[in-house]
């Protein structure tokens, strides 16, 4: 697929902002190995998963305040039942909570559909009784997972192939086949404009289910790789307020509209780097990383800002 | 029509009397008077939160930087007390008016999505708190008497203080929103932004007024909960901020603006408040909570809107 | 030879609004079918009906001879049925590839079809980058690729430049020489008569004529369009002396679309009729009268004073009012009808305080009396008919006093009783001294009430007519540009 002009831009400048801030943090360290490399990757796996699910429901037109909640919940699903388990029972709860999770997305989308309440309210419930099931499953943190299972997300010693792996598979395997297949563009079609998606054949209503579904899945993903890299649950409900407001912020910084029908996945996979090293820098210096949220707040409202103002120029 | 609402006060009325008396029956220390004077208590600050929530949601919009707007006016009054009560609470009041006027400048001029407005703004002032305690609001954490009386002092059993302010402030919003030009242009914009413009009202102004009054209810509300727990933490608000949406979602306020009302917003603050003493007392786990919170938003949300709907 | 589509008997309503009564519309194999009608005569809706994007209250459809029930938009392309509209149905946010694998359209044959219609397309581009007329002539070359037995084109020549409406033309002729039948809907009378093989033509949901063009003219059309002349008795008695100085002079105005050079006056106590086509730039020249979009170009005098709006307000402290054709915009559709008429009052930050109740009472008492409100569903101005909900609008500004009403299309969908109502409203205003500038799309409206009224055409003032001599045939023929 080509991508479109801004989008290529939105993602070349996230990309530049990205390496200097790679040399910016290699700097700092006495030693930029492997292991570093390993880190890095680690402490974005997360985000990133969770980003790329809210991108995409931004994308079709929607916002999902529970996907943080989703994956919380998955956590504490897989981390329980895996606890002390063989390698196959881990990796049965991992597939299983995946599932899961794309059910939970799936009866998102048909609560919205069929309902008509506005995404914000419908999923600002769902994050409550997700977090109530998530607490129901594990009243605090524990749980555990196979060693041999986690190997699989966090590699080796000092090898970053492992989690680079879980960081890009998601990427081809889904997100590459899905934005060409008529389902991926039936998502931008419902964000970009309901009316036309309708004229050119698309059920709308449907196409929200499989857009929450979707996003459901990555939510699902995140969850798991969250029990592999913590080894444990945490079932807190600030975790997942401040996962679903960095997955919302690295929609935006990744150049996908609110508005929907705009963007892509690629964006918010880089952004969510630079959520990332904002506080490490920071740390680094020894600055109080509380400045990162400052930081963080101030540069998706000037993002916002700009594309607004942008999109009001350019409106024919 | 006036029939509807009457129907849907109505209905949450037999919510609210339901969940007492399942309450009481659970507990029947809850029928007490000192009991119902708690509850009412540790409604107020979530029913300011909710007044400050509603008039902006009224206009369409949502505020989610509420939570850490009253925890800062919080912060600012216990570290400025030392410079006297008055001094202090001018500073939170500033610290209210800039925030405020920030989130709908940004919203209401620049046109920036309010959901991210106020979440990126959420985000910098947890930002700013954090750094300002060890550095520029460095002091005491302690609330002045004054105002830990004004919060949690009882005057005539179940009356306490803090239920008196809740009481006047909330009228005053509720005749603001209902007999004043203010309250009308505030459904106007929410009903339909474009008619309002079209009727000469400027948009812009409306919504930098609300969401300045939003962060002063908001403000207000933050000082009383520190009051109540008498010294001030960062994270003093952070639970209300779901709950202040929620009980103006139960209350029957459509989050698309220009329908609902104050009164329902204060019944949904009723409701959750009784709601949490009752699953406090069945000893319920914080997931049984959750899930009852959630649950009960929802159901609420889908009946009012397949009324709306229906019309 | 058996129809390819016969429809029968089809009905439509809007809550209390009918769309459609009882249309009747058949097309033969091999036929340029002509749809012709007045706004509002129910054409949009058959074709929404015919091409399923909304289905029929009453009524059979027939295809081939066989009862058809479409139930989307895509289940009426697999059956030969591929509409081109207006505005082209494709997403703005995706490129041209994408947005033909959302159709299932072959990309090869619409390649091909791109290039029979003489076009050189990038597949890669973002239809938002697109110009309007090409995105028509990509919508037709995609409805062409589905290999459609009947092809539905909506208004597809309006706004469209010569080269590329000959090409429309022409492929229209090789449908029919294939043996394929077409439905083409167009505001170009002259078109008719040249490509077209028969026409019908619906008015007030009815269809009323439907004859071989070969037999009629024009003038059959434009008659049946109108439906019963109007007797002038029913006119407006004028007010004999105008003044001399204008309160309102426009010249030169452009909006960088379809308004090139505008240049009209009004005159104090004078009700000016304005007629137009659909997609004239009407609407954008009475936004940009009440403030609400800037001109691109021009000058606006009010009062002998030059003029410069940059927010309705401005229009408004002013003196000039505007009641929008979309009810939908004007009103507050959840609020009272307290709240609609009193929202004008509350636009300056110092009336922000309290309300003094009796003062409303007295002064909504007053504007619902006056303009005979109907009140039993006070509470939502959005459960109030059509009809009352104008009067809402227009009762807004009567409350707040104005010199100059800007009235756009204030008769649309409602029922003959409030029309009658609101043409003495105006004439009463006008008497007051008043002045109205009135947008109609019915033109009996201007000899009914008007003064004087202009005709717009290409974005330029095509005619000044005295509204006496101004019959609908008259006005009619100079909508359509001819003179």
């Amino acid at each position: 697929m080509k991508l479109s002009l801004r989008e290529q831009y939105w993602n070349l400048s996230i990309l530049g902002l990205v390496i200097i801030l790679t040399v910016w943090r290699s700097n700092q360290l006495p030693v930029f190995g492997s292991y570093e490399i390993k880190t890095i990757i680690l402490g974005i796996i997360p985000i990133a998963l969770l980003a790329m699910g809210q991108s995409l429901i931004i994308i079709g037109g929607g916002i999902n305040l529970a996907i943080g909640a989703e994956a919380i919940l998955i956590n504490c699903i897989t981390a329980k039942y895996s606890e002390g388990s063989d390698f196959a029972t881990s990796l049965r709860w991992a597939l299983l909570g995946i599932v899961i999770s794309v059910i939970v997305g799936a009866v998102t989308g048909w609560i919205i559909s069929k309902s008509g309440i506005a995404d914000i309210v419908v999923t600002l419930a769902t994050s409550f009784v997700l977090i109530g099931f998530a607490l129901f499953i594990q009243p605090g943190p524990g749980g555990g997972v196979n060693l041999d299972f986690a190997k699989y997300f966090i590699g080796g010693e000092d090898s970053y192939l492992a989690p680079l792996f879980v960081l890009f598979l998601p990427i081809l395997l889904i997100w590459l086949p899905l934005q060409k297949s008529r389902l991926g563009i039936s998502f931008y079609a419902i964000g970009s404009s309901k009316d036309a998606a309708f004229l050119s054949g698309v059920n709308v209503a449907r196409t929200r289910v499989s857009l929450y579904a979707v996003g459901g899945l990555f939510a699902g993903l995140c969850g798991v790789s969250l029990t592999a890299i913590t080894q444990a649950a945490s079932p807190f409900a600030v975790i997942s307020n401040t996962a679903t407001l960095n997955s919302v912020a690295a929609a935006v910084l990744g150049g996908v509209a609110l508005a929907g029908g705009v963007g892509g996945l690629f964006g918010p996979a880089l952004a969510s780097l630079v959520l990332y090293y904002i506080p490490t820098i920071m740390l680094g210096y020894g600055i109080d990383p509380a400045y990162s949220q400052i930081i963080q707040g101030a540069l998706t409202i000037l993002v916002v800002l700009v594309g607004g103002l942008l999109r009001a120029r350019g409106k024919r | 029509m006036k029939l509807k609402i009457n129907r849907s006060m109505i209905a949450l009325w037999i919510i609210l009397a339901l969940t007492f008396l399942v309450t009481g029956l659970v507990d029947s220390y809850f029928f007490s008077i000192p009991s119902i004077g708690i509850t009412l208590q540790l409604a107020a600050p979530l029913g300011l939160l909710a007044a400050g929530q509603t008039i902006v949601m009224l206009t369409g919009g949502i505020d989610l930087s509420l939570a850490m707007i009253a925890t800062g006016a919080a912060y600012i009054v216990s570290v400025k007390s030392e410079s006297g009560l008055l001094i202090s609470l001018a500073y939170a009041l500033i610290f209210c008016v800039v925030v405020g006027a920030v989130n709908g400048i940004a919203v209401g001029v620049f046109g920036v999505n309010p959901l991210i407005m106020t979440l990126s703004m959420s985000a910098i002032l947890i930002g700013v708190f954090t750094v300002g305690v060890s550095t520029f609001l460095r002091g005491s954490s302690r609330m002045p008497d004054l105002l830990i009386t004004a919060s949690s002092g009882l005057i005539l059993d179940p009356i306490t203080w803090p239920l008196i302010i809740w009481i006047i402030v909330g009228g005053f919003v509720h005749f603001s929103l209902t007999r004043t030009g203010f309250g009308r242009v505030i459904y106007a914009i929410g009903d339909n932004a474009k008619a309002a413009r079209l009727a000469g009202v400027k948009v812009w102004q409306v919504q930098i007024a609300v969401y300045v009054s939003c962060a002063i209810l908001g403000g207000m509300a933050g000082i009383m909960l520190g009051g109540q727990s008498g010294a001030v933490a960062i994270s003093l608000a952070n639970s209300y901020l779901l709950p202040s949406v929620a009980a103006v979602v139960i209350g029957g306020t459509s989050i698309m603006g220009g329908m609902g009302s104050y009164s329902g917003s204060v019944m949904g603050a009723l409701i959750l408040s009784v709601l949490s003493y009752l699953l406090a007392t069945l000893n319920s786990s914080e997931a049984f909570k959750q899930l009852v919170y959630g649950g009960i938003v929802l159901a609420l949300a889908w009946v009012y809107s397949s009324i709306s709907e229906r019309k | 030879m058996g129809n390819l589509l016969e429809i029968r008997a089809v009905a439509k309503n809007y809550g209390p609004v009918v769309a459609l009564r009882n249309a009747n519309f058949t097309v033969a194999p091999g036929e340029i079918h002509a749809l012709m009608g007045a706004n509002g005569a129910g054409k949009s809706t058959l074709v929404k009906i015919l091409t399923g994007v909304i289905s029929g209250d009453a009524g059979t459809i027939k295809l081939n001879g066989e009862e058809i029930h479409f139930t989307s938009p895509d289940n009426a392309r697999k059956n030969g049925v591929a509409p081109v509209f207006q505005d082209p149905a494709l997403i703005p946010d995706l490129s041209l590839r994408r947005n033909l694998r959302l159709t299932n359209t072959n990309i090869a044959k619409f390649e091909e079809k791109i290039a029979y219609l003489g076009l050189k397309i990038n597949l890669e581009e973002q239809v938002s980058r697109i110009e309007l007329p090409i995105l028509r002539m990509i919508d037709l070359a995609r409805a062409l690729a589905h290999d459609p037995k009947l092809l539905i084109l909506d208004e597809i020549t309006a706004a469209l430049p010569a080269n590329l409406a000959e090409v429309v033309i022409r492929v229209m002729n090789e449908e029919k020489a294939r043996g394929n039948s077409v439905v083409f809907i167009s505001h170009r009378l002259s078109e008719i008569g040249e490509i077209c093989d028969r026409v019908t033509v619906l008015r007030d949901g009815i269809d009323v004529d439907s004859f071989n063009t070969s037999e009629g003219d024009e003038d059959r059309i434009v008659s049946a369009m109108l439906g019963s002349k109007i007797t002038s008795a029913e006119s407006k008695n004028r007010s004999a002396s105008i003044s001399k100085e204008p309160l309102l002079t426009v010249r030169g105005i452009k909006d960088g679309d379809k308004l090139v050079n505008i240049d009209f006056e009004i005159y104090p106590g004078e009700i000016l009729g304005i007629v137009a086509l659909e997609g004239q730039g009407q609407d954008s020249l009475f936004d940009i009268l009440a403030g609400e979009v800037s001109a691109k170009a021009g000058e606006i005098h009010f009062s002998n004073k030059k003029v410069d709006f940059s927010h309705p307000a401005d229009a408004i402290k002013l003196g000039i009012s505007y009641v929008p054709g979309d009810r939908k915009t004007a009103l507050l559709p959840q609020r009272s009808i307290r709240e609609n008429l009193a929202l004008t009052k509350f636009r300056k930050l110092r009336s922000w305080n309290w309300i003094n109740q009796k003062n409303e009472d007295s002064l909504v008492d007053k504007a619902v009396s006056n303009l005979e409100i109907d009140t039993r569903a006070s509470s939502q101005v959005k459960q109030l008919s059509g009809g009352n909900q104008q009067k809402v609008t227009i009762g807004r500004w009567i409350t707040t006093g104005f010199d100059l009403l800007l009235c756009f299309d204030p008769t649309r969908g409602i029922d003959v009783g409030t029309k009658n109502q609101i043409y003495k409203l105006l004439s009463g205003l006008s008497a007051e001294g008043k002045s109205v500038l009135l947008f109609t799309s019915e033109l009996r409206e201007v000899q009914l009430v008007c003064d004087r009224a202009i005709v717009l055409y290409n974005g330029k003032v095509q005619g000044v007519f005295d509204a006496a001599k101004a019959d609908e045939e008259l006005l009619l023929n100079a909508a359509y540009g001819r003179n």
